[in-house]
């Protein structure tokens, strides 16, 4: 066996994210403090230079994020994984709530409000 | 943001091809890996498999691809496929099917998910017959059979696209329906065994065409980045749009070899050996891995495709010209002007 193929689902695609050119929100900036992010089971995430890459097992889809050091991934692996999101200033903040979002509707996070 | 894809420094591979195994039960014409079974100084034991597994967790290497040879043909197989999912790392298998049975399908339900790709080389038995060798379409087929039987979750039927199937194409896609499977077509390149029927099976200017228009009516058609030189507008967001050697993706032989990706198997691509330095290591300092990442191919930058495929695959160009540095000769521009290498 073993022909031209090259294995499965290599064919990632791929999207980039950007904190720099969001718009601010005051609903945005209170969805950051207000829940959790959850890493679904399906999804992993690592640290990049850049900020954080996703990776959804379901398709094999790729998302960039430039978020530099405003998040931080949670472990490889394990039963409840959390987005850490770092204490930010009112412009900064609100991009990357927006972002969050962004994450949210991919279906890259969860978010899950607090009790 | 093409651009800054490419110039984007991955700290680890997002997916390991790891040709787990030169044993093999099929002797495909095509067949890209069939230099490793010879050139090899065997198979890494089971206790590296392990380290090496121990390693891509550490790295956090998204998904781990496994081909051969047949992998289902390693005694120890599911113990090394076992060990990957153990450690959430994606696992994908490419085979032939022919060693599928019952007990075999339950072990991989049990470890869902595991991604199968079954090869199968067109939608008629004599196509497939004369790449793949006789009677080998009825007993991939008794394969394929099996998991849409059972209700196999994630499979695929992948087709190396040849001057002698590219006209099934589309019955392909519809067999591979029949049987629940998604489609998966890839591009025959010049490695391994395929160098010695290069010119017999590569598409024609004409194919290459089609090819290309075939593949922008169906964006549902996986690719895994294979024809990105020729890739369609239509599918732009679809891949990466640029070949991943050692930015995206490695290689790693059965014995343990490092590559940057499993079309340069050559010696001269060697970067290393995970018997002798951990996979990290090689992938962040290798000189060859270096040579990829500042890969240029100059004459292709003022091309109105250059964000679709950054110049193509290296593989194939070193192959026609000696040369990394020059465009893939199927590029879709060189394709329609009828420049194309010969």
């Amino acid at each position: 066996m073993r022909t031209g193929r090259r294995s499965s689902r290599r064919s990632r695609s791929r999207t980039w994210l950007s904190t720099v050119s969001v718009e601010s929100t005051e609903t945005a900036t209170h969805a950051v403090e207000a829940a959790e992010y959850l890493v679904p089971h399906w999804v992993r995430v690592r640290r990049e230079d850049f900020g954080i890459l996703f990776y959804d097992a379901r398709s094999a889809r790729l998302t960039f994020v430039a978020s530099g050091d405003s998040l931080e991934p949670p472990p490889f692996t394990g039963t409840r994984r959390a987005l850490r999101v770092a204490t930010l200033d009112g412009s900064r903040q609100a991009a990357v709530a927006r972002l969050l979002q962004d994450l949210v509707r991919r279906g890259l996070i969860i978010a899950v409000e607090p009790d | 943001m093409p651009s800054s894809l490419t110039s984007t420094r991955l700290r680890a591979p997002v997916n390991v091809t790891w040709e787990i195994t030169g044993a093999c039960n099929l002797r495909c014409r095509h067949c890209l890996s069939a230099g490793l079974r010879t050139r090899g100084h065997g198979e890494l034991d089971l206790a590296h498999c392990r380290e090496l597994i121990d390693e891509l967790a550490r790295m956090q290497v998204f998904q781990v691809n496994f081909g051969g040879g047949e992998p289902f043909l390693r005694a120890d197989f599911l113990d090394i496929l076992r060990c990957v999912h153990e450690r959430g790392i994606t696992a994908c298998v490419s085979t032939n099917g022919t060693v599928l049975d019952d007990a075999l399908v339950d072990e991989l339900l049990a470890m869902a998910p595991v991604y199968l790709q079954v090869s199968l080389d067109g939608a008629r038995a004599e196509t497939n017959d004369t790449i793949r060798g006789d009677g080998t379409f009825e007993r991939i087929l008794a394969g394929i059979e099996l998991l849409s039987r059972r209700g196999y979750p994630d499979l695929s039927l992948n087709m190396v696209v040849t001057r002698l199937n590219v006209s099934e194409i589309g019955e392909f896609d519809r067999l591979a329906r029949h049987y629940g499977a998604k489609t998966r077509l890839s591009r025959f390149r010049p490695s391994g065994r395929a160098c010695g029927v290069w010119e017999d099976y590569r598409l024609d200017r004409e194919q290459l065409l089609q090819l290309s228009a075939f593949l922008g009516d169906h964006p549902e058609i996986l690719t895994g980045d294979s024809f990105f030189a020729l890739t369609p507008d239509g599918r732009r967001a679809l891949g990466l749009n640029m070949c991943g050697a050692a930015k995206m993706t490695c290689a790693v032989a059965p014995d343990g070899g490092v590559y940057p990706c499993a079309f340069l198997c050559a010696p001269e691509f060697l970067a290393g050996n995970v018997t002798s330095a951990p996979l990290g290591q090689i992938f962040g300092s290798s000189p060859v891995f270096e040579r990829f990442r500042t890969l240029e191919v100059e004459i292709c930058r003022a091309c109105d495709r250059f964000s679709l495929c950054h110049g193509g695959c290296p593989a194939i160009a070193c192959f026609l010209t000696e040369s990394m540095d020059l465009p893939d000769p199927e590029c879709l521009r060189a394709v329609v002007s009828g420049k194309e290498v010969a």
